[in-house]
């Protein structure tokens, strides 16, 4: 407090942090009394309301700019109401202000990650039905900007069979002042779109509100969705296989009196059938195999000395058949193996295929070899190869002239695949 | 009730020398694999056949003197069940041999229809043929 000349009159102990008071000072001119202020305009202010003037109010800062205050210079009034001087009351509002800057960047922060997160925030008031959304969730619901969007309107954009979940939930919500979480589908702009919702409701002032966040979740559902047609496949497959496996050990059992024989063609069937198997891509997404890939995967193993060549246009077979081909490919080959092209050095084997008519036409040629039986008994690979064919749909020709054997398969455009 | 029932079971058998089962499998290799069992518990196939239109044209034709039926419930050319119907309403006992059969409802639309799931064990699947062959009396008894 400074009296009518400007001398201090009193002061607070917390004064003292910004004017560093002795007991002795009281008396002294306030312009003489040194201050952690920046700058000194405080005295024209005291002097003019000592004289009168208006009080004021001003922010000033300490000299090194730490400290933010708020001045405010009030008019000393004695009991006569005429003026004795000035008082002046300062308050650190350093922290507040730290608080409101932080407070403010808090926000763009938040600001900016529900942008870059595509989130969307809306309100919505289930007394009148009446919804707010921001930007971004109207695109998501497929609004344009001008649009009205009331709840009525939002619920018809939900997919008709997700919209009596997502208004129980709500009203669950509302009735039990909790939360609302649910995923939904949404059909915006004629495309379909999965979005997910989670709002709470807000009880602190009437009339209640929910307020809550809408996000695009459509990649995730794709990909859950993926995911779960890849395991239904597999699942498909190897059902697929085990059906297979029994067919072969039926049949082996029939044609078979050893044991150790029986188990020894058995596994070569199997080794065949693994390997086929793993050229089907294993994340499932792939439906067909290249016809090359699977011809030179069934022949590998028995790659001897013998020329072998493999040629043909680039089809893709589709999955389905890549089992039954695999098994009559293995077989064409064991018996090369035996009696044929593959069992001599000087041995020469071609495998060839071409469309014809639609038709797949699969060629089968051994020079070099013996020629094997043309009315080959009713043994167990002969079996698999009219089991595999019919499954097929294939027929098979064989002939043996000039010391040339062929075989020829003619398989239906059903054994293609088109992706 | 029992015995009468039993008495025409047996007439039936003694004009019936080996007894046919009607196969319908349109994957080659489970057919071949079932076809093992059947013949290995003294029966012959009728079949395979892959698509319910062959089935039906088979039946059409041959009216063949049917044992019981094994059925596939996804062909190619659709579900069995247009054959199913038919061989149900002229007695035939059904098996149904599926990967997708839903047993209840197979069970309540055709009264004594046997479910078998694929894949089926051998075990299993020659225990539900030689019960359906017998007849339900036999169980019956059995029960009683």
């Amino acid at each position: 407090m400074l009296d009518s000349d400007l001398r201090v009159r009193s002061y607070t102990e917390a004064a003292r942090s910004i004017f560093p008071l002795q007991p002795s000072d009281r008396g002294r001119l306030l312009a003489d009394v040194s201050t952690r202020l920046a700058n000194t305009d405080y005295l024209d202010g005291a002097a003019s309301v000592a004289a009168g003037g208006a009080a004021m109010q001003q922010r000033v800062t300490t000299r090194g700019g730490e400290r933010t205050l708020s001045l405010r210079i009030l008019p000393y009034r004695t009991q006569g109401d005429g003026i004795d001087g000035a008082t002046l009351v300062l308050t650190d509002i350093t922290d507040a202000l730290s608080m409101e800057s932080a407070l403010a960047a808090e926000r763009e922060r938040l600001d900016l990650a529900i942008k870059a997160g595509g989130i969307g925030v809306w309100e919505y008031r289930a007394d009148t039905g009446e919804s707010i959304l921001d930007e971004i969730c109207r695109e998501l619901f497929g609004f344009k900007t001008e649009d009205d969007a009331h709840s009525r309107l939002l619920f018809d954009r939900i997919a008709a069979e997700d919209r009596p979940t997502v208004e129980l939930a709500l009203a669950e919500a509302i009735a039990a002042r909790g939360d609302f979480e649910t995923t939904f589908r949404v059909n915006a702009d004629g495309q379909e779109r999965w979005i997910k919702g989670f709002g709470r409701v807000i009880t602190e002032a009437p009339p209640h509100r929910m307020v809550g966040v809408s996000i695009d979740v459509t990649a995730e559902y794709a990909v859950a969705e993926t995911r779960e047609l890849m395991l239904r496949e597999m699942n498909h497959r190897v059902k697929n296989l085990f059906a297979i496996i029994s067919g072969i050990v039926s049949a082996a059992s029939r044609s078979h009196d050893d044991v150790r024989e029986m188990a020894e063609d058995v596994r070569e069937r199997i080794a065949t059938l693994g390997r086929a198997h793993s050229l089907a891509s294993p994340a499932g997404e792939q439906q067909s195999i290249e016809l090359r890939a699977l011809v030179e995967a069934t022949i590998a193993p028995y790659k001897g000395q013998s020329s072998i060549t493999i040629d043909g246009p680039r089809l893709l077979v589709d999955r389905r058949c890549l089992s039954p081909l695999a098994l009559i490919l293995h077989e064409w080959a064991t018996n090369s193996v035996k009696y044929g092209a593959l069992a001599t050095a000087h041995g020469v084997l071609s495998v060839t295929w071409l469309l014809e008519d639609g038709q797949l036409r699969l060629e089968w040629s051994e020079t070099g070899g013996e020629t094997a039986d043309t009315d080959s008994a009713k043994g167990f690979g002969t079996l698999l190869v009219q089991t595999s064919s019919r499954q097929l749909g294939a027929t098979l020709e064989r002939d043996a002239t000039d010391g040339r054997y062929r075989l020829r398969l003619l398989l239906p455009d059903t054994v293609l695949s088109h992706d | 009730m029992g015995v009468i029932a039993f008495a025409s079971f047996c007439r039936t058998r003694c004009y019936r020398m080996t007894k046919k089962i009607l196969l319908v499998e349109d994957e080659f290799f489970v057919a071949l694999d079932l076809q093992t069992i059947i013949e290995d518990g003294g029966y012959t196939v009728d079949g395979p056949y892959v698509s319910v239109q062959e089935v039906l044209d088979h039946l059409d034709g041959e009216h063949p003197d049917l044992a019981c039926a094994i059925l596939d419930v996804r062909l190619r050319d659709g579900e069995v069940f247009p054959a199913a119907e038919r061989l149900h309403e002229a007695g035939v006992p059904l098996i149904f041999h599926s990967g997708h059969a839903d047993e209840r409802a197979l069970q309540s639309r055709y009264p004594g229809a046997a479910v078998c799931g694929k894949p089926c064990s051998p075990a299993l699947l020659r225990r539900t043929l030689s019960m359906a062959v017998a007849g339900p009396d036999e169980g019956d008894r059995a029960a009683s």
